[in-house]
């Protein structure tokens, strides 16, 4: 078996499948053939061994070679792909949500959190399926021919007239709605799932402390309860509703400083309606009116922040003046 | 080659130079195919007319030309050997005139911008 022969098997053994090995092995041995009679013709003489070697070296590397017959290289091309990514986030922020949701309010209700846990578990799994599935349709839609790519055909479709305008407020991220609202709503479902007759949900252990030292809450704190009720409402309402129009961030924003004046309202009416502990003369209503004092704070610092936003000025954008095109190219 | 600037990243002009011969490759094999040739011939006349093309690249172009429908292929006997012929189809003709006409006015745009540069 001469050099040539066993470089051509090396260059069939790497090509793609489905290509006309028979006629692509054929065309290449004859091209290397010819050259090799060109120099000998040139020499005078037959080549040695390693002028052959030489002549095959130039060639190039048989799985070199034999790539260059393959068609696409990618599972996803360029065009495709930035869809593809904001496909899977969406649907991935999607199921896993309803998914955790559900699972939560399941254990809520049931006080059983091992139904949260099985929640997260199923959760792992749909990551696999829904990434599984999407990749296997946008590979798919790749592979037909373009005028059957029906993603691509409905994605690339726009206007720049729906395009939006550049505003102050950025779009709000899905995946950050997403979050605001489950957790916005979890703490709404365990407020309102609260008991006693001031309904503020206590951590077990703050609970066993209070009742190790015989105090309860008094009901001046409803009004903190009403105002927070109503303040994380209104934030589950605004994260949904960003979730749906990520470029409502004005309505997000306006709803936000509603919660936190909501919130604050209750706050405040609950610091005025003190004592806010019992037995009145212990330790516990200072750290109280300290708690009181802070949440104050720190609602009046969110408020400012939600209003700040809203004052501020579209960004300094200068629309670009359409260029006269040259006539050339 | 190597671009040898400082702060390029090597083989930069390399990877330049390659995508700017990539269109003008192809017109220049079916500029060459308007006659019958095979693939060796058709190598040779690119190399001797200033332009060369390793095989690697030339057989693949050649099939994708085809699978196009601008040329037309045909196995035959020549000095004892089977050889693949190519030849321009009408619908590659066409093609050629147009691809001609339009790198005329894009190299006369061209040498207008480097001129004022």
């Amino acid at each position: 078996m001469t050099l040539l022969d066993r470089y051509l098997y090396a260059v069939q053994s790497d090509l793609p499948k489905g290509q006309p090995a028979g006629d692509i092995i054929a065309e290449i041995g004859d091209d290397l053939q010819s050259q090799m009679e060109d120099r000998e013709a040139t020499l005078g003489r037959p080549l040695t061994e390693d002028e052959q070697a030489a002549i095959i070296k130039t060639y190039g590397h048989p799985r070199r070679i034999a790539a260059r017959y393959a068609g696409a290289q990618y599972l996803i091309g360029p065009e495709l792909l930035p869809f593809y990514w904001s496909t899977l986030r969406l649907v991935v922020t999607i199921v896993i949500a309803i998914e955790l949701l559900g699972g939560a309010v399941s254990a809520l209700v049931s006080h059983n959190g091992i139904l949260f846990f099985n929640a997260l578990y199923a959760a792992f799994h749909s990551l696999i399926w829904i990434f599984s599935i999407v990749t296997i349709v946008f590979v798919l839609n790749e592979r037909v021919p373009n005028n059957g790519n029906v993603i691509g055909t409905w994605m690339f479709r726009w206007d720049p007239r729906r395009l939006p305008e550049p505003r102050a407020l950025p779009p709000v991220p899905r995946s950050s709605s997403l979050a605001e609202f489950i957790a916005n709503f979890l703490a709404l479902l365990v407020l309102l799932d609260a008991g006693g007759s001031h309904r503020i949900p206590l951590d077990t252990l703050l609970a066993n402390a209070l009742r190790n030292m015989h105090a309860t809450l008094t009901p001046a704190w409803h009004p903190a309860y009403i105002g927070t009720v109503a303040g994380t409402a209104l934030l589950s309402f605004a994260a949904i509703t960003v979730f749906v129009r990520p470029r409502l961030t004005v309505l997000h924003e306006v709803v936000r400083a509603m919660s936190s004046a909501a919130t604050m309202t209750g706050v405040a009416l609950t610091l005025q309606a003190g004592p806010w502990i019992r037995p009145t003369d212990g330790p516990l209503n200072g750290a109280a009116l300290y708690i009181l004092v802070s949440a104050i704070v720190i609602l009046g610092f969110q408020w400012t922040n939600s209003v700040r936003i809203l004052l501020r000025k579209p960004g300094n954008h200068t629309p670009t003046q359409p260029r006269s095109m040259s006539a050339t190219g | 080659m190597e671009n040898g600037i400082a702060g390029l990243s090597p083989g930069l002009f390399d990877s330049l130079r390659l995508e700017l011969r990539r269109g003008c490759l192809t017109l220049a094999v079916l500029s060459q195919l308007r006659t019958e040739r095979y693939g060796y011939t058709l190598r040779k006349a690119l190399a001797e007319a200033g332009l060369e093309i390793d095989e690697g690249t030339l057989y693949p172009l050649l099939r994708r030309l085809e699978s196009q429908g601008l040329l037309q292929s045909e196995w035959r006997e020549e000095n004892k050997r089977r050889k693949r012929f190519y030849r321009l189809l009408p619908a590659g003709e066409q093609i050629y005139i147009q691809l001609s006409a339009e790198l005329q006015r894009i190299n006369a745009s061209l040498d207008r911008i480097i001129a004022e540069a």
